[in-house]
């Protein structure tokens, strides 16, 4: 296939790449890496994370394709992944005290690499904006994330995540509140 | 059956017996073992000149020798792609080719069929009873 | 769904507590949008996550399931069964206004092997004529599993499952 496949319908992507098209498969690639590699960014806040992520999570679709019973729902189904896998993440992180840090130590540098600093002054509210969402619960930021940045919808949301919408909306609304308490005085 | 015979490393001949221990054909046949190999290789040079052949590719077995291999600290063993093995009734030869697509592949397949019995018409590999030669073609492009 | 890259406020049309979130929200806004754009991917990391990806692909693809076929001369090998379906898969793109989806090559022949059957699912343009466009697709995958494959196909199999539109 080649670089026609630009035109080529995402079904037809789909069951090509679950035969072994890895040329439709690369396509598939093409089209979702820079967003599931966006979100995972905004999910974790870590950029070999997130590319951790991103890989395990196409590499993963490739092998299981076959799971997969409606081709059209694709993009669906590659973010319900990458979000179980950066809610693991965010778990395995959150169950290591001693690799914790004190959200007010931490400060956010531009290309997203969290590091310790012991200087609390130079905050900015976005450092403090960073640090209160790691005290958010591992499902919470992932479906605030989804909806507040990546744009979803509460109904996308839930099929993203394979959820009721009444438990996205719980998440949702118990993350806004410790978003904005969190961020008092700040905005 | 783990088979060493596709490791090219053939400086160390004391540690044959190591290589060789668990496979079935009896420890102490270190001579065996490097003709076996130097079979391996000959057969490799002439299925590789085979026109639309682009490569060999390791093969399961070659993947665990290697890492054998470096378990065993051997170094600089490459895997060669073809492998030979004397059973009871005959030899069998394992190789797994990525071709190109300059020529069709039943062509390439019965080019490869007759240079391996060529070389083995030609005493090049030793060989009594069955040849067996199981081809995979791994990739074409 | 369209996961598509726009970003809206994300608010639903509800009851009255959602216009005080919506208010809460918009004060929010602008450290959320600068956060956002923090965590901007760089093309330089993109290019290589999906080099790994691809690479680990590929690793996986030689290990997949293989065809069984036999030369004229009487010479069985293994395939990969990825090389055969993309040999069809070329032959059926190959033909205007068609694209290849499903594809499935089995052995066939006495002995089995010697020939092949073909069946395949394809999208094709809106406005294509099925009929002659069907005899243009079996004359292309028969030549090229002949010339490519150097086994003949002894049926060839087709269904259209969908229309595109350009």
């Amino acid at each position: 296939m080649t670089r026609h496949d630009d035109r080529f319908d995402l079904v037809t992507l789909v069951v090509r790449a679950r035969e072994g098209d890895i040329d439709a498969f690369e396509s598939l690639v093409d089209r979702y890496e820079t967003k599931l590699l966006r979100f995972c960014l905004r999910t974790l806040g870590d950029r070999q994370d997130a590319e951790d992520v991103v890989q395990d999570t196409l590499v993963q679709a490739w092998k299981s394709l076959n799971a997969l019973s409606e081709p059209a729902a694709f993009g669906t189904w590659i973010y319900r992944l990458a979000s179980n896998k950066c809610t693991d993440m965010l778990r395995r992180r959150m169950a290591r005290p001693s690799d914790a840090q004190d959200p007010d130590d931490m400060s956010i540098h531009p290309d997203g690499r969290a590091s310790v600093e012991k200087s609390v002054e130079a905050r900015t509210a976005l450092q403090h904006f960073s640090s209160v969402l790691q005290t958010l619960s591992s499902e919470q930021r992932v479906a605030w994330v989804l909806h507040q940045m990546e744009g979803l919808s509460y109904a996308e949301v839930a099929a993203t995540l394979g959820i009721s919408e009444g438990s996205v909306r719980g998440r949702i609304h118990r993350a806004r509140t410790a978003v904005m308490e969190g961020m008092e005085g700040w905005t | 059956m783990l088979r060493m015979c596709t490791l090219t490393d053939r400086g160390e001949a004391k540690d044959l017996n190591l290589v060789n221990s668990g496979n079935g054909s009896g420890i102490g046949s270190g001579s065996g073992v490097r003709s076996e190999v130097a079979e391996s290789e000959r057969l490799a040079t002439s299925v590789t000149s085979v026109p639309g052949v682009r490569s060999l590719a390791p093969g399961l077995r070659d993947l665990v020798a290697t890492a054998t291999a470096r378990v065993l600290r051997r170094v600089g063993g490459e895997p060669v792609g073809v492998d030979v093995a004397r059973g009871n009734d005959g030899v069998k030869v394992r190789i797994d080719a990525h071709l190109d697509r300059t020529r069709s592949v039943a062509e390439v397949v019965d080019e490869i069929f007759s240079v391996v019995e060529a070389d083995i018409a030609r005493g090049a590999v030793e060989a009594s009873g069955r040849l067996d030669i199981d081809l995979r073609v791994v990739s074409r492009g | 769904m369209d996961m598509n890259e726009h970003v809206g406020s994300g608010a639903e049309p509800d009851q009255t507590n959602d216009d005080l979130q919506r208010e809460s929200d918009a004060q929010l806004r602008g450290v959320i949008d600068e956060y956002m754009a923090t965590f901007e991917p760089e093309p330089e990391d993109t290019a290589g996550v999906r080099e790994r990806i691809l690479q680990l692909v590929r690793d996986d693809l030689y290990r997949g399931p293989s065809t069984r076929l036999q030369t004229e001369h009487g010479h069985p090998f293994s395939i990969s069964t990825a090389a055969v379906r993309s040999i069809v898969r070329r032959a059926v793109d190959s033909v205007d206004g068609i694209r290849a989806r499903s594809v499935d090559v089995e052995p066939a022949g006495e002995p089995e092997g010697s020939a092949a059957t073909v069946s395949l699912t394809l999208a094709m343009r809106a406005g294509i004529s099925f009929a002659p466009t069907a005899e243009a697709i079996r004359g292309a995958v028969s030549a090229a599993v002949l010339s490519e494959l150097g086994i003949p196909a002894v049926r060839i199999d087709i269904n259209a499952e969908d229309v595109y539109v350009d």
